[in-house]
């Protein structure tokens, strides 16, 4: 039997996007482990914007060109788990203006589980 | 010297909680997975397929960080709680083989006899987290320097 399709549309993915505040970003540490904090975001046409402070091991990691991952999810009850997970490598020295490191996204995940009933 | 300060301690034995998941992948970083986590006996247990990604990236590297943070809905007043360690295959599904009435998430009874007719099956597989290190992480706006850009687009 066919798996359902519960991935969010692009219509959806702005919405879920442009209610969300924060979302968890991690790179791979020096030492090789996992790192993660959490960012504040906010949601242009067809983009988000994280925040990440800039003397940190993360922000290191990205502004070096690290690859990333970004998880944003919210569970107001079991069918109502809706999230995105986003995975891709930083560029440094983006053209655009107010921001200073960009995500080339290799891979986009969603989820929502309201669908799955 | 204690690896969990005592509110730290206090946010994971608030009952099953939501947590990020995040392991390392072969030459491309880590990834995250949205999971629950159920801190028990002194260690982080949570499940999933056997046949999930996730399985294969953490036995190829047990490395896991896991962060316990509020509905990305919702704003962050306060730091949120980060730890780690080495995240292993346990025989043991104890913490999962009964209804929990502690959890915030009221999970389906369908879904919570799935879960654990899967773990009897086999097709789910309970990992063990020994926490190594523990950190309270401030997030603060003010202070988030850096503007990283993610094009969205499905």
């Amino acid at each position: 039997m066919p798996r359902t399709d519960i991935s969010l549309t692009s219509t959806e993915l702005d919405e879920f996007l442009g209610e969300c505040r924060t979302a968890a970003v991690a790179v791979q540490g020096d030492d090789g482990w996992p790192i993660a904090t959490i960012g504040h975001i906010s949601a242009q046409s067809g983009a988000i914007t994280i925040g990440v402070e800039l003397d940190s091991p993360i922000g290191a990691a990205l502004q070096a060109g690290a690859h990333a991952c970004l998880v944003a999810d919210t569970w107001p009850s079991y069918a109502g788990i809706r999230g995105v997970i986003v995975r891709g490598q930083a560029e440094p020295r983006t053209s655009a203006p107010d921001t200073d490191v960009h995500l080339t996204v290799q891979r986009l995940i969603s989820f929502d589980f309201s669908k799955a009933t | 010297m204690a690896v969990l300060a005592s509110d730290q301690r206090d946010v994971l034995e608030r009952g099953p909680q939501h947590m990020y998941l995040f392991v390392n992948t072969a030459g491309a970083g880590p990834i995250g997975y949205p999971m629950t986590g159920i801190f028990e006996r002194e260690a982080l247990w949570f499940t999933t397929y056997r046949a999930a990604a996730k399985v294969r990236h953490l036995l190829a590297d047990s490395r896991v960080c896991c962060l316990f943070a509020p509905p990305a809905t919702d704003e962050v007043t306060d730091s949120i709680l980060s730890v780690r360690g080495h995240a292993v295959p346990s025989n043991d599904t104890s913490a999962f083989s009964a209804p929990r009435t502690d959890s915030p998430l009221e999970v389906p009874a369908e879904i919570r006899e799935k879960v654990v007719d899967r773990l009897d099956t086999g097709k789910r597989l309970v990992f063990r987290m020994q926490i190594e290190a523990a950190s309270s992480l401030p997030v603060d706006p003010a202070k988030e320097g850096l503007r990283c850009r993610v094009p969205i687009s499905r």
